[in-house]
């Protein structure tokens, strides 16, 4: 009895232990977040740095986007045939695809792909310069690390989140278009005209502010866990990396589908 | 401010990381215009001394002058200001892998200059030629060799002509040749900047005897000496006279074999 008690109090201590941590670094994290907007405009320089990170995030995305963005598309066009013909109103399926991407998949989807690729990359490469003293070498020379290499990051996802994510939703209409109009055969006017009437700017706008939401979510967790891998107390030198990558990745993909559920609550 | 020396100054300097304390009172001088040795065994705390001496790490207990000024309590654009002023070479390098060499080099006058790049790219270039790596200079760091690296991380060291030069270990992993050539090179930089204080870690006796004005011996976390060359040599203290004299800490041979059993153990997987 004794001993269960004992494990009970040490159990409920550690989930406050790692509560009052989690409290505690989302703080740091969003002070980080203030400092890396802020030192965006610190220089006129840094606009070079945010093109090439533009190129990075941005153009290189564009592939898997596309690819992720047709099929997501497509596989709504079926699953919203499949449903509404039981209603008979399977000329709707143009405003059921284009809404459930512009709400909803394009912006969650796009993001947890970016984090996938950009946001790991972040955590990585920023987490090797900080093992291997490039950060301490740039604090030497007086260069601002946060600045030369967290606000570029920042901005650079803050622009290119939404793009992607028009992309994304273009692409999956599209996509939907191919198997409700020339596969099952719609009628290709009602499947836009249904989008036309349905989609409104609300609809967009909020797809949208999801996008920047995501981007400055993804940007900053990332760079934070590179920035602090060598504080990690799980672990040292490579295994930090790793161990920041993984974080960077898990962590912003969870907020970013808390955030979504959030920010939709709100908007509706 | 008015800076015109640059000699450092440690005082009673406690330091380390987290809760180790690696440096438990340094005391010593590392005067402007001369080259200063720092010396001591593997993992005594060389690189920590560095770092401090940076403003990278912050002294537990203790103090760091640096051109008189108290380093650590100095306002925040003064602290800045001097440590502009300072080159260093890591002692990996930490050369940013994402840049090329030219990049690596001329980035602290990209970021705090208005010079035009042909202007920078000229700079790099001579500097480059200085470490004899010109033909490098748009090769990424992890195109080149570790020595190459750390000569090209003492280009970038001093591409802004520093007050305050610090090299981690700038002769290990170098050839002989090049390892002497790099001692010129540093004996050439105090000749033609009278007031640099120049900061070299080594193990390198040879380069030592050639280069040191003044040395500071580190064991167990205190200076066992700090003065000049000649001092030193002819110093008398045991551990002293052993770093100098490259004495192993004991006279008896070494055991090789492990115990017969599990040498036998491991053979039969050696051999198979
Ligand atoms: N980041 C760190 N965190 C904790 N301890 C460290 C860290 N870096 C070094 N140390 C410890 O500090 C001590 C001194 O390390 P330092 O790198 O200063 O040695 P050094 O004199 O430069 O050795 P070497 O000649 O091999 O470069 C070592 O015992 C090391 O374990
Ligand atoms: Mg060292």
């Amino acid at each position: 009895m004794q001993q269960q008690t004992g494990t009970r109090t040490t159990a409920i201590a550690a989930l406050g232990r790692s509560t009052i941590d989690f409290v505690s670094s989302l703080g740091e994290i969003f002070l980080f977040l203030i400092e890396g907007v802020r030192l965006i405009f610190s220089s006129p320089k840094q606009l070079t740095k945010i093109i090439r990170q533009m190129y990075f995030i941005g153009s290189k995305s564009l592939f898997v986007i596309s690819l992720i963005g047709i099929f997501t598309g497509m596989v709504l066009g079926l699953q919203g045939y499949y449903t509404l013909v039981k209603f008979g109103s399977e000329g709707l399926l143009g405003a059921a695809v284009s809404l459930t991407l512009i709400r909803e998949l394009g912006p969650v989807l796009t993001a947890i792909m970016i984090t996938g690729r950009a946001g790991s990359s972040m955590a990585a490469e920023i987490g090797v310069m900080r093992i291997s003293d490039q950060i301490d070498a740039l604090d030497v020379m007086d260069i601002n690390p946060m600045a030369y290499l967290v606000s570029p990051r920042i901005a650079a996802s803050i622009i290119c989140f939404p793009l992607l994510t028009a992309l994304f939703d273009v692409i999956g209409i599209l996509g939907g278009y191919l198997t409700g109009v020339t596969m099952l055969g719609i009628n290709s006017g009602v499947y836009f005209y249904r989008i036309d009437t349905n989609v409104v700017m609300a609809d967009i706008t909020g797809g949208f502010l999801k996008a920047l939401v995501f981007g400055i979510i993804v940007a900053t967790i990332s760079c934070y866990q590179g920035y602090n891998t060598h504080r990690r107390t799980d672990s040292v030198g490579p295994e930090s990396v790793s161990n920041s990558t993984t974080a960077a990745v898990v962590l912003s993909c969870v907020l970013i589908l808390v955030s979504d559920y959030i920010i939709t609550s709100f908007l509706l | 401010m008015s800076t015109t020396t640059w000699d450092i100054d440690l005082q009673d300097l406690w330091g380390g990381y987290n809760n180790t304390k690696i440096l438990k009172g340094i005391n010593g001088s590392l005067p402007a215009g001369k080259i200063s040795v720092i010396l001591g065994g593997s993992g005594c705390g060389k690189s920590t001394l560095l770092r401090h001496i940076l403003g990278l790490n912050h002294p537990m207990q203790g103090k760091i002058h640096i051109g008189g000024h108290d380093f650590f309590s100095l306002p925040k654009d003064q602290f800045r200001k001097i440590r502009r002023r300072m080159g260093v070479l890591f002692q990996d390098g930490a050369l940013l892998g994402s840049l090329t060499l030219g990049e690596n080099v001329g980035l602290p006058l990209a970021e705090h200059t208005k010079l035009p790049p042909k202007t920078i790219r000229t700079i790099v270039l001579h500097k480059l030629g200085l470490v004899g790596l010109a033909d490098y200079i748009d090769y990424y760091p992890n195109e080149l060799s570790g020595g190459m690296r750390k000569r090209a991380g003492l280009a970038r060291a001093i591409v802004m002509d520093p007050e305050i030069l610090l090299c981690d270990e700038p002769t290990s992993g170098l050839d002989p040749i090049n390892a002497a050539e790099m001692d010129q090179l540093l004996l050439s930089m105090k000749e033609h900047f009278p007031s640099m204080s120049i900061v070299v870690v080594s193990h390198d006796l040879e380069s030592l005897y050639k280069i040191a004005d003044n040395v500071l011996v580190i064991h167990e976390g205190q200076a066992a000496y700090c003065g000049d060359l000649e001092g030193l040599k002819k110093h008398n203290d045991p551990y002293l006279k052993q770093l100098l004299g490259r004495q192993p800490n004991s006279t008896t041979q070494p055991v090789i074999s492990l115990g017969a059993d599990v040498q036998e153990e491991l053979s039969k997987w050696l051999k198979k």
